[in-house]
């Protein structure tokens, strides 16, 4: 899925200026005219950023930016404001949003903004993905090597290792090697950080 | 002050004094002369002065006692009579006096208090006068930021593409350039009215938005008498708290109520105005309905200038959303159930920590 930036303003010239805006940065816009119309379409997994004005009648920008936080969506916000008070700023951000823009704002300051909000969303998506790979990686391992894992990780030798489980040390060296592979780890270094990213 | 019957009562007064004690000098009256003077009192008492009465109330005693030393001549009469007679008319110039007096004080502690009255309305609606303006301000001021946001952000968007371009026009993307600073300029123009507009920073009173309900449906009780119309309240117990301008609120809520009764005025059947009040979590939530004939569009009617009222100005719900927005809460319209409309608002419930 290609990365979106997703605009959600009531009022219909803004609307079409920040399409135009977001047109720039080669990236395909979808624009709503409502949070209701934004929450029907988006899907969590769909990656992007989100530009969100916070002043539009029913169902304003910060409470869709709850709404999406209590879904478990994780899209940066870039909020746009025609009035920013400190409280509304506090409370946009402490839900997450990238940053608010008060209305009028320049190009540049949008862009800039977008940008960032596309680059986290796409650091987070990554770090995401990881996780979950190594989460499946992990899950392949047998209850024997397992065993190994958790002692390579507690810093015992083979030799150790040999004593505790009752095997030679050839046996453990051959479940290391399978584990290594299994979770595509080249060096202990590697499998410990494995261990601590889960 | 009234306008003076006389034009001089004082002068008046004396002249009627020395005129009676010409003619009591005269003639042998007893105790009549006391009917004229008490008369130039009561002229006297007219006087703007306050010592006016006392004292030609004071000369009037003086002079009746007086005559008796200069014509002391007193016919057949016995002397006890006249003295009686003298007697009597000092009684009745004192009693006429006080009781002048007395009046005299209240009439100026009403006039006073009914000045009082006067100024306080004139202060009110001078101040919902100032309030107004400032909120049609306030309004117009993002009304205008809207597509102000989009002019500015739409000619850099075309600066930019006009460099893209080929072959690049200098004109052009200086043109659109200008266009832009243009924009910016009226922004923060804009930017400073809203400022000074919001420089009557609404007040952070703890708001109670059942108590604020009685006293609006108290002070529209004879418009819901005159509608012919019910008013039926189911008020919810508010147990978070909400902060903002008590008079603010109050004013939306007068502006949702009023609105209502109006709808129901001259219409038969049904007439009932329901107010209810709800909590949740986040917000406590104020709902007006009535039994009216509904709503066409529930978005436009919040524009400013938009009515459908002969004698309305279309500012009050434009004013009221303002006014809510600015208090973290929001305003709509819905069609009622019931057939009518139903307008609702919402006031953010202070989370404790922030409190």
């Amino acid at each position: 899925m290609e990365p979106t930036i997703f605009v959600v303003d009531d009022d219909e010239a803004v609307r079409r200026a920040l399409i135009s805006a977001g047109t720039l940065l080669a990236r395909p816009v979808q624009a709503f005219a409502s949070a209701g119309e934004f929450l029907a379409a988006y899907s969590p997994e769909q990656p992007g950023c989100l530009v969100l004005d916070i002043r539009m009648p029913g169902m304003t920008g910060l409470e869709l930016q709850r709404q999406l936080a209590d879904n478990g969506a994780s899209i940066p916000i870039v909020m746009i404001s025609g009035h920013a008070d400190v409280r509304t700023a506090v409370e946009a951000m402490t839900f997450g949003a990238v940053t608010l823009l008060e209305k009028p704002f320049r190009l540049e300051e949008l862009l800039s903004h977008v940008r960032q909000a596309l680059d986290a969303d796409f650091t987070a998506r990554a770090a995401q993905a990881q996780h979950a790979e190594t989460g499946a990686r992990l899950a392949a391992l047998t209850p024997k090597e397992r065993e190994v894992l958790e002692m390579i990780a507690g810093g015992m030798t083979n030799r150790e290792m040999a004593n505790s489980l009752g095997i030679s040390v050839r046996a453990v060296e051959d479940r290391r090697a399978r584990l290594m592979k299994k979770v595509n780890a080249r060096s202990v270094a590697e499998l410990v950080q494995l261990l601590a990213t889960r | 002050m009234r306008r003076p019957l006389i034009a001089h009562p004082l002068a008046v007064s004396l002249v009627l004094v020395a005129v009676v004690f010409v003619v009591d000098l005269g003639l042998q009256l007893g105790v009549a002369s006391a009917i004229p003077y008490t008369f130039a009192v009561l002229i006297a008492l007219h006087a703007r002065p306050a010592w006016a009465a006392p004292a030609v109330a004071g000369l009037c005693g003086v002079l009746t006692i007086v005559k008796l030393e200069i014509s002391p001549d007193r016919g057949t009469t016995e002397m006890w009579k006249v003295l009686a007679n003298r007697g009597l008319a000092l009684f009745s110039i004192g009693t006429t006096t006080l009781l002048g007096l007395l009046r005299r004080r209240a009439e100026t502690n009403r006039e006073l208090a009914e000045e009082r009255a006067r100024e306080h309305q004139a202060a009110l609606a001078h101040m919902g006068r100032l309030s107004m303006l400032g909120q049609v301000t306030a309004n117009l001021a993002h009304e205008l930021n809207q597509p102000l946001a989009a002019i500015s952000l739409q000619a850099d968007v075309a600066v930019r593409l006009a460099v893209l371009g080929e072959p690049v026009r200098p004109e052009l993307s200086a043109t659109l350039g200008a266009v832009a600073e243009q924009a910016a300029r009226a922004a923060g123009i804009l930017k400073g009215i809203r400022r000074m507009a919001g420089r009557a920073h609404p007040g952070q009173d703890l708001i109670d938005l059942n108590d604020a309900v009685r006293v609006v449906v108290r002070l529209l009780d004879w418009k819901v008498r005159r509608a012919d119309a019910q008013v039926e309240l189911r008020l919810g117990e508010l147990a978070g708290q909400t902060f903002g301008d008590r008079i603010l609120i109050e004013q939306v809520i007068f502006n949702l109520f009023q609105n209502a009764i109006e709808a129901l005025t001259g219409r038969e059947g049904v007439k009932i105005v329901t107010i209810v009040t709800t909590e949740t979590a986040e917000a406590q939530t104020l709902s007006v309905r009535d039994t009216g004939s509904g709503l066409a569009d529930t978005e436009k009617l919040f524009e400013p200038f938009f009515t459908t009222k002969a004698d309305g100005m279309g500012l009050g719900l434009a004013i009221s959303r303002t006014i809510i927005e600015a208090h973290g809460g929001r305003l709509w319209a819905t069609p009622a159930k019931s057939g009518g409309a139903e307008f609702s608002f919402t006031l953010p419930v202070a989370r404790p920590e922030e409190s």
